[in-house]
Formats: structure tokens, sequence, C-alpha cells
């Protein structure tokens, strides 16, 4: 679209470097050692389960936080020394949501649009539309859904350079879903920057060029999502005449059992690397049909965090 | 650069700045009516020459100006009341806009516009000290018209300089309250550390003639620089340079804390010391009182289990101050009941005095401040807050629906909810009650136990008597009804009815609807047991309870 220009000329691919950064509450670790690279233009993924720390990661960015040690830049701007110029480029979405509940949604909007010293009317009212939003409600009569749109627009309104997003489609019905996964597509074609964290898959993969999975505060690998799909080769399904013992197959090296249904009788596997070990076992039981599907993010996210092999049978 | 939050924060504090302006003009021009009356009063001037100016000084009088109309504001207004208003409302809004933002998450918001920390901090700050100004000139202004019209000849220089020392002791509160939120990110504390600090300061000027030991610490106390010398009279003096100096350091400190916070955490910005991170680990553990978080009866006193210790203690504190003064006015009690002779009977009736005469017994003097003024604003504070706090707002934030999904009836939560109220309540009156026992043991007052248990009782009553009112207000117009504010009309002007009913024979048939009547009656509640009239309050706490219970019953939740 041409209508951004890089400030500081081509040499700056970089949206978010971070070397180190790390977060301590106390004792307890929000993110440790986080060294992430997301280039321009790039929309980027980053899942985890709650309490990963995904969003102390954010808070981070913004220099809402300050960082036990590590460093981090957007733009090539350091987070805390340089956060103003940054937060003049970038649009924030907040998974926990607070708005001023007696402020109207138009009223909350042009005091942002004030706050950055913009006017953000014509965007405004074209997002509004495309949401189909009424920003003349008092923001404690907007429902849990309407509220999220409000702070979509919020992030969206001044066309930045870069959005961070936590949790954004949180509360959107499916249709809503759509238009903000199409409004994704909209941004990166124009080649902004997408920092999108979630634990809602399916969104994600809709959108996401690469993934970072952080657990337990530590990122535990960065990839394109064809990337995972080859590390996580597949996801098995079989079904067998009689219950079997899944711990059997938990024990093949690369295999994670999913579920185990009907019984006792039909196991879901996610398989890294080959199928040949647990074909060879499956064969010495009576097995009746097996089913393979592409790998797809929940497969992904299964594999790092690991299911519990030890699966009621009855279960 | 427009000053885009400094306007938003002067505008959400608009419906405030118009309530307590309100307030503040009708207490100065009431003061304005009353000062020729009580000039005029025989034998007054003589009684005051002979007073111990001791004794005085607890009642926040001067007695060297006391005469003059300056003198007589300075006491009344400019030492007790405006500085309460500005301070609870500069106090309140900081805690507010600042730490309370942080944790809802609003200013998670805010910050992630490109607006630094420091414009963040002094725009709000600056909203809120220039409403508080905007107060302050009301009050002033109101005064100037009143001043040719009640003859009061105070000069326009000492008007504007009480009301700029007034604004400065309201700035350096306020910036003890940004100093504790900027420190600890929680509203409630910082309003609470700021708060007691007041109430120190205050203290220890007004009670160092009374307390020796007060002495070397009242030239530190933000109340002596505040008001000494009186700004009304003398104009602007070094008290109001170390007003603003110490404010302005105090801003300067928080404005320094709050850049280097972690936003919307508890963590204060200190490194982690060893005590520090001990205590972080303790409040880990299992909740100690878990015992209580069965039913909505026990999660109401659970959840007032830490104001009840406050107000509790706090009365109970007050209580035993009071004990502590009487043999030291005893000593002149002659002086003390002549100059009570001596003044019209409006003044006490604004304090809820329709008695003056009984001030000079301990039950009178005791019961003047803890069950006659000071303590029934506390108590129906704290039951409308109770009621509040476990019904309204839990309304309004969703977590009644919650409650009431769980299979209980609705009858049976919320009458739980009510009854959690009562007997949060009745932890409070049973605190200062044992205060009172022990007061009475410790200085031999010679009230008796049953006196004392009754006035308490009575006390408790009135609290809830206006908690019933708000459950009422509430159950009938829903969770955005005015409920609270409603009460605190209804409870002010029963109040000034009472008082005022006694001093004037017009007022005197009406004086009988109020509930205030129904406990003081005319005598002291320390000096009479468990009147019939209780009975009126329990009847229409009862009353009010059981229209709520009904009528919740059949209106929809959180509409």
């Amino acid at each position: 679209m041409g209508r951004r220009v890089n400030k500081k000329g081509a040499i700056m691919s970089r949206a978010i470097e971070t070397a180190g950064l790390t977060k301590y509450y106390g004792e307890t670790a929000g993110i440790v050692d986080l060294d992430l690279v997301v280039d321009v233009g790039e929309v980027f993924g980053f899942i985890g389960p709650n309490g990963a720390g995904k969003t102390t990661t954010i808070r981070l960015l913004l220099n809402l936080l300050r960082p036990s040690r590590g460093s981090g830049s957007i733009f090539g701007l350091d987070i805390e020394r340089e956060s103003l110029e940054i937060r003049h480029r970038i649009g924030y979405l907040p998974g926990d949501l607070a708005l001023p509940s007696s402020m109207t949604g138009r009223e909350f909007l042009l005091y942002f649009s004030r706050l950055r010293g913009i006017d953000t009317a014509a965007v405004t009212v074209r997002l509004a539309e495309r949401f189909d939003l009424d920003l003349d409600w008092r923001i404690k009569e907007y429902s849990k859904g309407n509220r999220q749109k409000i702070g979509v627009v919020n992030a969206f309104m001044h066309e930045p350079e870069m959005l961070i997003l936590d949790e954004p489609t949180s509360g959107l019905d499916p249709l809503m879903q759509q238009e903000f996964a199409e409004l994704l597509v909209e941004v990166r074609q124009e080649g902004r920057t997408v920092f999108l964290s979630s634990h809602y898959l399916p969104e994600v993969e809709r959108v996401a060029d690469r993934v970072g999975i952080v657990r337990q505060g530590r990122l535990i690998d960065v990839d394109t999502l064809s990337g995972f799909r080859s590390k996580v080769q597949s996801h098995l399904s079989i079904k067998f005449g009689s219950p079997v013992d899944p711990v059997r197959f938990a024990a093949i090296e690369g295999v994670t059992v999913i579920d185990l249904r009907d019984g006792g009788t039909l196991l879901e596997l996610s398989i890294a690397g080959s199928q040949k070990a647990v074909i060879g076992a499956a064969a010495t039981r009576d097995v009746l049909t097996v089913t393979s599907d592409e790998a797809d993010l929940d497969d992904v996210f299964l594999s790092y965090y690991g299911s519990d092999p030890r699966l009621d049978p009855e279960g | 650069m427009m000053p885009v939050i400094f306007g938003k924060t002067l505008g959400d504090r608009r419906r405030a700045v118009v309530g307590y302006g309100l307030g503040l003009v009708a207490l100065a021009l009431w003061l304005g009516v009353l000062f020729p009356v009580m000039r005029e009063s025989d034998g007054f001037v003589e009684f005051m020459d002979n007073l111990p100016s001791g004794m005085l000084s607890a009642f926040g009088i001067d007695s060297a100006t006391f005469l003059s109309a300056a003198g007589f504001l300075s006491s009344y207004l400019y030492s007790l009341f405006a500085p309460l208003f500005i301070l609870f409302f500069v106090i309140g809004g900081m805690a507010a806009e600042i730490p309370a933002e942080e944790r809802d998450g609003h200013m998670d918001m805010l910050l992630s516009s490109p607006v630094s920390r420091t414009r963040v901090f002094l725009e709000k700050a600056g909203g809120v000290v220039g409403a508080a100004l905007v107060l302050v000139v009301v009050l002033s202004a109101a005064l100037l018209v009143a001043n040719p019209i009640f003859e009061l000849s105070l000069t326009v220089a000492g008007v504007l300089s009480s009301g700029l020392s007034l604004w400065l002791l309201g700035v350096l509160f306020g910036a003890v309250t940004l100093v504790t939120g900027a420190f600890t990110g929680r509203g409630v504390v910082a309003g609470g550390v700021a708060g007691a600090l007041a109430f120190l300061a205050w203290f220890s000027h007004g009670f160092s003639d009374l307390y020796p030991v007060l002495r070397s610490i009242d030239a530190a106390s933000p109340f002596t620089w505040y008001q000494e010398p009186l700004p009304l009279v003398e104009g602007v003096g070094t008290g109001q340079v170390w007003l603003a100096v110490t404010a302005a350091v105090l801003v300067a400190v928080a404005l320094l804390l709050f850049r280097r916070r972690d936003i919307a955490t508890e963590r204060a910005v200190l490194p982690a010391t060893r005590i520090i991170r001990r205590s972080r680990r303790r409040r880990r553990r299992s909740p100690r009182a878990a015992w209580l978080l069965k039913g909505s009866f026990r999660k109401t006193i659970w959840d007032r289990r830490r104001p009840v210790w406050g107000w509790g203690g706090g009365l109970g504190l007050l209580t035993l101050v009071m004990f502590s003064a009487w043999p030291s006015l005893a000593e002149d009690a002659e002086a003390l009941a002549g100059l009570i002779n001596s003044l019209p009977r409006e003044v006490f009736a604004m304090f809820g005095m329709s008695n003056p005469e009984a001030i000079v017994t301990p039950a009178g003097f005791i019961s003047s401040r803890t069950y006659q003024a000071i303590g029934p604003i506390l108590i129906i504070m704290f039951v409308v807050r109770g009621v509040s706090l476990a019904m309204i707002k839990e309304e309004t934030s969703g977590a009644l629906d919650l409650v009431l999904s769980a299979p209980a009836s609705r009858r049976t939560v919320v009458a739980g909810k009510a009854l959690g109220v009562v007997f949060s309540t009745g932890l409070v009156v049973a605190l200062l009650t044992l205060a009172a026992l022990l007061g009475d043991s410790a200085w031999e007052t010679g009230l008796g136990t049953g006196k004392i248990l009754a006035a308490g009782a009575g006390l408790g009553l009135l609290g809830l008597f206006f908690g019933g009112l708000t459950m009422m207000i509430w159950a009938i117009g829903g969770s955005s009804s005015p409920a609270v504010r409603i009460t605190a009309v209804v409870a002010m002007a029963t109040f000034l009815l009472n008082g005022l009913g006694s001093a004037g024979d017009a007022m005197e048939p009406v004086r009988v609807i109020s509930p205030f009547y129904w406990y003081f009656g005319d005598a002291p509640p320390l000096a009479k047991g468990f009147e019939p009239t209780y009975y009126l309050l329990l009847a229409g706490a009862l009353a009010t309870g059981w229209v709520a219970l009904g009528r919740l019953e059949r209106r929809d939740i959180a509409t």
C-alpha cells in the first residue's frame, strides 16, 4: 500500500526483537529468557496455555512492566527508553479489556484518538460499519461481544504499523470472527505486522505466518505452520475390536496418546516420525479401521504440552 | 499538546464537584446565619475570657479570635468541615484516578497509547486538584457574597488566603495518596493511609493543648501549617509555603515511583528484600478463615472482615480518646457549663446535640462525639457501604448472576447477605462497646455496663435503619438507582431536622419523624438505657428489609 514509510530505511526489517527478556513477579516466573524475532509484515501467532507468559510478554513490549533482565526493541526502538515513539506506531487490544463504563463507544474512541493527537473519525466509522457496531451506546450497556468490538476499533482506527492483539476474538460471534480474520489478512497484505496472542488455535492457524509456542514462561519453539506440520507428522485414529492398553502405544518413541474412547476401543494418537512402530503394535491386536489426518495446530499444541498417557480406558 | 486527560479527569469529577460544592455553600451560609445570632447572645463574652484554652481547643475553638466572624468561621468552617470535605474529595479522587485505574485495567489502555507516564500522572493529578480548586473558589465566592449580607467583616484577602491554604492542604494529602498509591498500586490502601495521616495531623494539631505529649509533633502537623496563624485573619504566611513545598516534594516522589512501577501489579518498586519476599509467600497460603466461605451470610461477613477491624477499631480508639480527655475537662466543668449556656442552641443543633447542657457530664461529653456525631456517621457509612458492596455492586458486576445461578432461592441468598451485613455491624458495635467498657473502668466515669450496651445497641440499630433503606431503594429501583445517594440525603436531612427541631419551636412537631430523634431523643445515649424508641429503628430496619426481599423476588436482575 506504500502508505507507511519506513523511517530508518530498508535495513530495518525487524518488527520485534527481544534478547533474554525476562520478568519475574517476586519468585514467580512471568517469562524467562525470551529471544524472539518477528519480521516486519508478518503475522506472528503467539500461543500457549493460560498463565504461560503471553500477556506478560505483551505488557513488557508496551512498557507497562519493566523487565527483570534482558531487553527488547520494536522497529529498532528500545521498549523501555523509546516506548513513547513505539506506542505512536502500534495498536493494542488487551486480553482483559477494561473500558470506562460511563462513556459511550464514540466518546471513548474520540478520547483515545485525541490522546494520539490525530483524527480517526473516518476509519472509526468504516470499522464500526464493518463490525455492525452502534457507537452511541454507553459502554456498560454493550454486550461482551460489542465491547470487544470497541476494543478492536480502538486498536485499528489509527491504522498502525503493528498490531499487538491479545485474544482478539474473545466474545465475538463466528461471523465477526470471520470478519476479523479478513481484516487481519488485509493488514498483512498492506505490509503491516501483527503480533497475535491466542489460545484459540483455529484463528491463529487461519492467519499466522509463523507461530511461537510458549509454556511455563519459556518460548519452546518457533516455526512456520508447515514446519510444525512436518514435525507433527500425523494424527492417527485406530479402531479396535476389543479394548486396548494405551500405555503400550504411549511407550513408543514420538507417540502421544490424545484420546481413548468407545470403551477403550478407539485410540487417537499424535505421531512424530514414522508410523511404522505404531502400525506394528496395532497389528498384533484386532484392528478394525485406521484413519490418518493431516496435523493441525491442535496436534502441534498437544505434542508440545504433552497429553497424559495414563488415560482411563473407560473414559 | 491538548491536555486531554486533564479535561477528562476534571469532567469525571463534575458531579462530585456539584455535590460537594452545594454542601460547602450550604455550610458557609448556615454559619453566616448563625454568627450574628451567637454574637448577640448574652453572657457569652464574659465567659470566653475565663475559659482554659485547652478545653476549648478540643472543640476547635480559639478563644482569642472566636468572637469575631473570622475566628468563628475559622473554628467551625475552616478547622473542621471544609478540610473534611476537601480531603474526602481529593483523597478519594486521587485514589480513584491512579491506583484504582491501574487495578481495573484502564491504565493499561491509557498507557498503551502514545502518552508518557509523566503526562498521564500529572494530568490526572492536576485534574483532581483542579476540581478541588473549583470547590474552593465556590466556597470562597459564597463567603464573599454572604460577607455584606450577614455583616461578617471578612477581608477579601483573608477569604482568598483561607481558600488557598485549604486548597494546599488538600493538595498535600492528595500527594500523600499518590505516593502510597504509586508504592502499593492499591487505591484502598492509598486512600486509607492518606486518610489516617490526615486524621493524625488534625488530631495532633487540635488536641495538642489537651495532651502535652502532642506538643512536640504539633509543629510538624500540616494542620498547624494550614491554620496558624489564621489565614482568614492574617493572610498567607510561612505555613502555606510549607504546605506547598511539602506537597511539591511528595508529588515529585510519587511521580518517580510511578514512572518505575510495573503497572497493575501490587508489587512495590523496591527490590525484593527478604521481608517483602516472605510476605509475598505468605499470601499464597490457603485462606485462614475459609470456614466462613459457606453460604451468602458467611461470605458477606468474610468480605467485611477487614473493614470490621478498621471501622470498629477506629470507633473504639475515638471512644478511648474521649474517655481519656474527660478527667481534664471535668476539672473545669463549671466553666464549660457556663460556655454551653452562653451559646445559642443552634450552634449545638448543627452538630446533632439537642441537649448541650449534658456535655458537662461524662455521659454527655463522650456521647457528643462517639454516639451523637462521628459514631452515627461512621456506622451509617459502614452499613450502607456493606449493602452497596454485598448487593448493589454485585448486581452491576454480574457476580449476583453467578450466585443466583446456584441452586438456592433468591430470598435465601439476599436474606443471607442482609444478615451478614447485620452481623458485621454487630461486630463493629461490639468493638466500640468493648472500648467504652474499658474506658469506663479505666477512667472511672461510672457510666455502667447496661447503659453502654444500650447506647451501642441503639447506634447499631440506627445504622441498620439506613442500611434497610438503601436495600429497599435498590430492590425497588434496580441496580442503577441512586440508592446510596438517596440514603445519604435522607440521613443528612433527618439529622438536621432533629438538630433544628430541638432549637426552634416551629420544627419541634416534625422532629419526631427523624430516626436520629429516636436514637438521641433529648438525652445523651450513654445517659439512658434501651429506650422504647429504639424499637422504632428496629421496626424500620425490619420493614424495609422485608419489603426489599419481597420486591426482589419479582424483579429482573441486572437490568
